[in-house]
């Protein structure tokens, strides 16, 4: 009788309190819950990287032949000699505006390694600036980058190096060493842009030295100024690429009007 | 009898456990994979669609004919996507600066909530700040010549922007803050990331701050946010959210403005907000085995880090956005590839423009996400690189050893695997 009973009992107690329990979760489970608020941000968890530092020139180095040499092989291997009929051949900016010292450089292919300059896949950006530009019929004629023509580049190249070109290649810094830094790989190589008179004009100056000259390109860092073509210039960063840039043929993209320089830093 | 006693009990303990064991494993239910679309306009809409249902109940909803069959009130999917292509006329408070007519202007390919060849233009002084007024972004258009925005102030910072996809924005407005957080701590501190924290503009609460992720620099957390925020800079449209019109670089537009603020009562961009909530993500395109061998190679020279290749949505029912919004179950534990962390970093590719509040980098921007990149021909934020390696190379700063690893580390065979891989997303 009491077994009976206890079976019933326990029986029914079961099935209550499962019908309970279900009923209670499903329940809980269509409450909403709130998304957790952003945590605060902890230094060492979503802050960016500190900044690097910013470079003194004065506590750098001044560029020395071996180094730029080893900059230049690490690139190019030995696809490349410094073009040493120029003076100066090499020299340092910060080009691109990242506060991380750049090396400019002027190259010549060696015939022999052409095909590593071709390559598919090249560790550099190759570009022509004076492409970009339209020049005046007489400049035209002169600006060897139409002169040229339509050539073949190799795949995934857009410019077919040949022997007897002059290259300007800018590897930008990387950190508080600048272009020395062996992670300084980011190189533009640049095709008929290497004038007379090239030299590294420094940010700080432009103001100065363009005063009241418009229409006049964004700048971001130091420039390189020379005279190509016949006609003063410089070529500058400019969202990614290096465009040149003369007062006297200078068409901006959009038609902005820039009233005066303003470009600081 | 004892036995049996003891059985008993034993049941009776099961039964008490086993109701919990069901009731999480609703909460933490196994997640599933986000639908996709495969972007081609000449399927149906209804490819396009994940299944969330409108704020107005709607579901997909009847075909659009604007003459006989308009978007109306107790909107589907179709009506909320028929009004996200409507071309707005001044009578609708277009202007009086504006980028374009439409949403679908700039998201319409291949698919209406993809992208386009459309940049937005922006403009700051040399040090990036902005021009009179504060809005760096520059209308191209306006509804009078004298209204027309042009830069002569010297404003000697330009950048473009290039339009980034809406498609799968509903999952990602419904990854939890906690979820992008531990992602972006978990990046090597040389690559790390900074999420910003926005305000939610539809909230209603105390706190109404969320981590952002919209927007070249996660300016805005909610689809509702960034919707009113489009309506008001590309077009010129007002609304609740956004009541005040936009300046002309710092003077009135008032004189061109003809219809009372806000222009839109809160209508369109309820529309807009929903038809994005209620988009696919970008489907993936024929994958083969140099495909599959380049995500192993992409994933191994660190572009994952930036480029988050998955991310798990919250569950089903959570209330995000500040308390704006619960997420059904249309949008809920779903898996998705966005191939972004949602993060601003700094690349090198940016001018710098407007220092917004709690950026620590005027040259941060945040990662652009990979989906359905394989639609375009032109990449990067400015859209200056034509390839996908012009692009690799590009990236610097941040992404430098991402790039050495591409170049150093990598063979032909390996790196035209890379970028086959990118193209298949």
């Amino acid at each position: 009788m009491w077994t009976k009973t206890f079976r019933t009992s326990s029986l029914f107690a079961l099935l209550t309190a499962f019908l309970v329990l279900i009923g209670c979760a499903k329940t809980r489970a269509v409450q909403p819950v709130a998304e957790e608020p952003p945590a605060p941000p902890p230094a060492t968890a979503v802050a960016l990287p500190a900044p690097q530092q910013p470079v003194d020139p004065t506590k750098l180095p001044a560029p020395a032949l071996e180094h730029v040499q080893a900059t230049v092989n690490r690139i190019f291997q030995d696809s490349v000699t410094i073009d040493s009929s120029h003076n100066p051949s090499y020299f340092v900016g910060d080009f691109n505006g990242d506060q991380s010292q750049d090396l400019a450089v002027i190259l010549k292919p060696v015939s022999a390694k052409l095909s590593f300059l071709n390559q598919e896949f090249p560790t550099w950006i190759a570009r022509e600036p004076l492409k970009q530009v339209l020049l005046p019929k007489s400049k035209a004629v002169a600006n060897p980058s139409i002169a040229r023509g339509n050539e073949d580049p190799a795949s995934g190249q857009t410019i077919r190096f040949a022997a007897n070109d002059a290259l300007l290649a800018i590897v930008h810094g990387y950190g508080g060493k600048g272009w020395r830094d062996p992670e300084a790989t980011q190189t533009h190589v640049l095709r008929d842009v290497v004038g007379d008179d090239i030299r590294m004009l420094p940010f700080a100056s432009v103001a100065k030295a363009y005063k009241g000259i418009k229409p006049f390109p964004s700048i971001y860092g130091d420039l390189i100024q020379e005279t190509l073509i016949g006609q003063a210039g410089f070529l500058h960063f400019a969202g990614g690429m290096y465009e040149w840039y003369d007062p006297k043929n200078y068409k901006p993209v959009l038609g902005p009007v820039h009233s005066g320089m303003s470009a600081m830093r | 009898m004892r036995i049996l006693k003891i059985f008993v009990l034993l049941i009776f303990a099961a039964a008490l456990v086993l109701p919990f064991t069901y009731t999480s494993s609703v909460e933490g239910q196994a997640a599933t994979e986000a639908p996709t679309t495969e972007m081609d306009a000449r399927q149906s809409d209804a490819t396009l669609y994940n299944g969330f249902i409108t704020r107005d109940n709607g579901g997909l909803g009847n075909a659009v004919n604007e003459c006989t069959n308009p978007a109306l009130a107790g909107r589907s999917f179709r009506d909320n996507k028929a009004i996200f292509e409507e071309r707005e006329g001044v009578a609708d408070g277009l202007g009086p600066t504006y980028n374009d007519v439409a949403c679908s202007a700039c998201h319409q390919a291949p698919v209406t909530g993809h992208v386009s060849q459309i940049n937005e233009f922006r403009a700051a002084d040399g040090n990036g700040n902005p021009p009179p007024g504060g809005q760096t972004l520059i209308q191209d258009r306006a509804i009078d010549p004298d209204a027309q925005e042009r830069i002569n102030t010297g404003l000697s910072t330009h950048e473009f922007r290039s339009t980034r996809t809406v498609l799968g924005d509903g999952f990602v407005e419904a990854i939890g803050n906690a979820t992008l957080q531990n992602n972006v701590a978990a990046q090597p501190s040389g690559q790390r990331g900074q999420l910003r924290t926005v305000t939610v503009l539809e909230s209603t609460a105390a706190d109404r701050t969320r981590i952002g992720r919209f927007g070249h620099t996660s300016q805005h957390a909610s689809l509702e946010s960034f919707a009113a925020d489009a309506y008001s800079n590309e077009m010129g449209i007002t609304s609740p959210l956004q009541p005040n019109e936009n300046n002309i670089l710092g003077q009135s537009s008032a004189p061109f403005d003809t219809v009372a603020d806000p222009e839109d009562d809160g209508d369109d961009v309820a529309a807009f907000t929903d038809f994005m909530r209620a988009l696919r993500a970008p489907g993936r395109g024929p994958i083969n085995a140099d495909v599959i061998a380049g995500q192993n190679l992409f994933n191994a020279i660190n572009c994952d880090v930036c480029h988050t290749p998955q991310f798990t949505t919250v569950p089903a029912g959570t209330v995000i956005n500040a308390g704006a919004f619960t997420v059904p179950n249309s949008l809920a534990n779903k898996i998705i590839h966005p191939f972004s962390d949602f993060a601003l970093h700094n690349i090198g590719t940016s001018d710098g423009i407007g220092g917004e509040p709690g950026v620590n980098d005027r040259f941060s921007t945040t990662t652009i996400a990979l989906w359905g990149v394989r639609t375009k021909h032109r990449f990067m934020m400015q859209g200056n690189a034509h390839t996908i390696f012009d692009s690799i190379q590009l990236h610097a700063g941040q992404a430098s050893t991402a790039r050495n690893n591409f170049n150093f580390g990598l063979n032909n065979t390996q790196k035209n695997q890379v970028i086959a891989f990118v193209l298949s997303l």
